[in-house]
């Protein structure tokens, strides 16, 4: 045996020091401790330098400026809000008109985008294209265009008040916005929804009934009811001394329109782009949700016998569904974070609310930290309901 | 007796007379058909309208008038030149790499290399159309050249598109105080010229940025991980437009007094930090499609990881996210528009300021409609380029 070719293992004695650093946990430690020092410079300069410049306006990071009277009108809101209400006040109306913006364009773009998202897979060659065309078209213009070009298509484009166009309600659509008729209550209103709160108990129970009879699929089932509780509600509002609502339809009066609901023209504006703006991305998830069911899967139902109503409820929508919602709850997060946009066009949402009290109270950090938290709630509520809609209609697999 | 089939048939190939096409395309049912010719309609009356509002109702003076406005803004007169060489440049490089890496494709050869010809031929002044002849000129040869000799000169046009950036500020900035090279400070950039510029640097410099990120989010130093995982959701979680605002307003307050960060520099820096969270969490799906195996492979053979990220992880990450990239540079593209917000003068600024002039009052469609065209043209090219880039190096490549 020749014992000089086998290298002796180094003795613990014979580690240096510089071994010692090329140790990978050390490295590991050492590095971080590192960037956290670099990262704590950093901070250190940048706060050195904010309380240099507070102090030279005289300010002190805090939020106490909020119950202080914000002073400025907010030109569009659905609750009453006056100059004289604190700043705090004027955010909630910004959250409020953020929401409201959202929520509606969100509902319209669903809907215009799962329209086009099915007629982009439509055997049909036209309707195949049209709904290319349309996608095609607003996927690739900024959106903040579209925004600003439907609210200047609303203001200059659209007739005045006096020729209003006239839509279903009566409903008026002019150059002013959109004037809708608003449900007013009577006093038989309170009976009406107990009573309907009755309905809905008796519509479940009986389509459980009805259900247990026969074997049916759960969705004829909630049509069932649906239909009873309908039926019930109609009856009863005829029957009722008095209807429970009476329509506040609004009417011209000088050169506006006075009563029901009014959506002023930059409200009209975002909503319109938004929905223009978001329903293409929509339609793409829903035309790639439904392209993801394999051709065989349909041909296999038909062979089973299926019709076509069976085939969509039980075999392509459940498989769709699951490739749908995901990308779905991220379209919904960006339209409401691209609800800010409607700043542009001077619709006060929280963005346009927070810049106008910043740029009165110079107090831009507080006010950064107000927006990240309100959108950060916004988008977490929104995940949550999607992630609570996607455990609904996600496939129990065995 | 069995019959054994021995021979099994292929399918039966699809075959449509022009009327078997129809029915099958446009007439299966009854619903089929009234779509169709409801369709029919539909696009006869939109086309219809369209085409006399372009022809004879659009009065398109104002798009004529401003066309340089819209595409340079206040940009010095005396110094349009540099533009000039820059888009040369630009012709340059993209005839060369079209040349090297693309052949097959005739008709969009065609179109690049004829685009600045057909500009040559478009009624503008005679000094433009020079420029434009010049540009195609350097176009062609640029293709012709790379067909040539693509084994020599694909290096040169890497290194060109990486120098180009820096080049073009270089250029459109200009250096110091000399009378035949001044200055031209950032206020007087604008239209078609800045929205490039702020979407040039902004995806050159968040692409790196989001690698690193991502890259840290996933990595093992839990404190580097927990920076990144703030980072990133926090900027997620607001719109854009906040952080563009509080740039303008925060970042002056951030600064020591005597420093002043340019508006137009402002802007960039916010939209690269804003676009870096978005690209580091489309690197980090693709880390997510490499296999574990990979890594573990890549160790195995004795790579430490920065080799293994950089030579195994990260080129089959970003392989496997191109389409994804592509449509984050052009949705990075649109977001540009947003800076109109500062009161910068951008391609759609520099719109709402055409319509603001006089003479032009109420002309708001034009005006739209244009800078929708150019808009769209560009994310149209930007995402055949992508689908060139995934054909040759995507996942689903056919290996050479």
């Amino acid at each position: 045996m020749n014992d000089t070719s086998v290298t002796k293992p180094p003795g613990r004695g014979a580690r240096r020091w510089s071994s010692w650093l090329l140790d990978e946990r050390v490295i590991q430690i050492l590095v971080q401790l590192l960037f956290v020092a670099v990262l704590l410079w950093i901070g250190y300069l940048l706060y050195q330098n904010m309380a240099n410049s507070l102090a030279k306006q005289g300010l002190r990071l805090g939020f106490g400026f909020l119950n202080q009277v914000a002073g400025f009108d907010i030109s569009i809101k659905f609750l009453p809000h006056a100059r004289s209400d604190t700043n705090l006040n004027a955010i909630q109306i910004g959250i409020i008109n953020t929401i409201l913006a959202s929520a509606i364009s969100i509902v319209l773009s669903t809907v215009l985008g799962v329209l086009v998202g099915v007629m982009r897979v439509s055997s049909n060659y036209l309707v195949n294209r049209a709904a290319w065309l349309y996608i095609e078209i607003f996927r690739n213009i900024p959106l903040l265009l579209v925004i600003i070009a439907s609210y200047a298509v609303i203001v200059y484009n659209l007739p005045n008040v006096n020729d209003a166009i006239v839509l279903a309600g009566p409903s008026y659509l002019s150059n002013r916005g959109l004037y809708i008729p608003r449900p007013v209550s009577t006093p038989t209103t309170t009976t009406y929804l107990i009573l309907l709160a009755v309905f809905l108990v008796v519509a479940v129970l009986l389509a459980r009934i009805v259900m247990s009879r026969r074997v049916l699929d759960s969705f004829i089932g909630t049509l069932i009811g649906m239909g009873i509780f309908l039926v019930l509600a109609l009856v009863a509002w005829f029957v009722l001394p008095q209807a429970p609502f009476v329509l506040d339809i609004p009417e011209k009066t000088g050169l506006n329109y006075t009563g029901g609901i009014s959506f002023p023209p930059e409200f009209v504006g975002i909503v319109f782009g938004l929905v223009l703006g978001s329903s293409p991305f929509t339609a793409d998830t829903v035309r790639a949700g439904l392209q993801s069911v394999p051709k065989e899967q349909i041909q296999a139902a038909h062979a089973l016998g299926f019709g076509g109503y069976l085939t969509m409820r039980l075999v392509i929508f459940p498989q769709a569904m699951r490739v749908i919602v995901p990308p779905m709850t991220s379209n919904y997060l960006s339209l409401t974070k691209n609800s800010s946009l409607a700043s542009v066009i001077a619709f006060p949402e929280i963005v346009h609310v927070t810049s106008t009290i910043t740029s009165q109270t110079g107090r831009a950090v507080e006010m950064m930290v107000i927006l990240m938290v309100i959108y950060s709630t916004l988008s977490l509520l929104t995940s949550l309901f999607m992630n609570w809609f996607n455990n609904r209609v996600k496939i129990v697999e065995r | 007796m069995n019959r054994v089939v021995d021979e099994v048939l292929p399918p039966p190939i699809e075959r449509y007379s022009v009327l078997g096409w129809l029915k099958k395309n446009l007439f299966q049912n009854w619903l089929s058909a009234l779509a169709t010719l409801l369709m029919i309609y539909l696009f006869f009356m939109a086309g219809r309208a369209m085409l006399t509002w372009v022809v004879i109702g659009a009065q398109w003076e104002v798009i004529a008038t401003n066309l340089q406005l819209l595409m340079i803004g206040q940009y010095p007169r005396s110094e349009v030149w540099r533009l000039w060489i820059a888009l040369g440049l630009m012709g340059f490089f993209s005839g060369l790499s079209w040349g090297i890496w693309i052949r097959q494709r005739l008709g969009a050869t065609l179109l690049v290399v004829g685009m600045p010809v057909i500009m040559a031929f478009l009624p503008f002044a005679p000094p433009v159309r020079l420029a434009w002849v010049a540009i195609g000129l350097l176009t062609s040869g640029g293709f012709f050249l790379g067909r040539r000799y693509p084994q020599r000169l694909h290096r040169l046009a890497t290194m060109g598109w990486l120098a180009f950036v820096p080049l073009v500020i270089v250029l459109v900035r200009g250096v110091g105080e000399d009378a035949r090279f001044p200055t031209v400070t950032t206020n007087l950039w604008g239209g078609l010229l800045l929205t490039s510029i702020i979407a040039g640097i902004g995806i050159a410099l968040s692409f790196p940025i989001g690698v690193l990120l991502a890259i840290g989010r996933r990595s093992g130093y839990p404190i580097i991980r927990a920076f990144c995982v703030v980072y990133i959701e926090l900027i997620r979680s607001v719109p854009l437009i906040t952080v563009l605002f509080m740039a303008q307003t925060m970042i002056p307050l951030f600064m020591p007094a005597n420093v002043d960060i340019d508006r137009v520099v402002r802007a960039i820096l916010a939209f690269t930090l804003f676009s870096a969270a978005y690209m580091a969490e489309n690197v980090r799906g693709g880390l997510q499609s490499v296999p574990k195996g990979q890594y573990e492979a890549a160790a195995a053979v004795g790579l430490r990881s920065s080799q293994s990220m950089r030579l195994i992880i990260l080129p089959q990450a970003l392989r496997s996210i191109i389409p994804i990239l592509t449509a984050s540079v052009i949705g990075g593209f649109r977001d540009t528009s947003l800076v109109l917000i500062l009161g910068l003068l951008d391609l759609l600024g520099i719109g709402k300021a055409v319509l603001a002039q006089p003479a032009f009052l109420g002309r708001h469609i034009e005006v739209y409609s244009f800078l929708a065209a150019v808009y769209w043209l560009i994310s149209y090219a930007i995402s055949y380029i992508g689908q060139i880039i995934e054909e040759r190096v995507g996942v689903d490549a056919k290996r050479t």
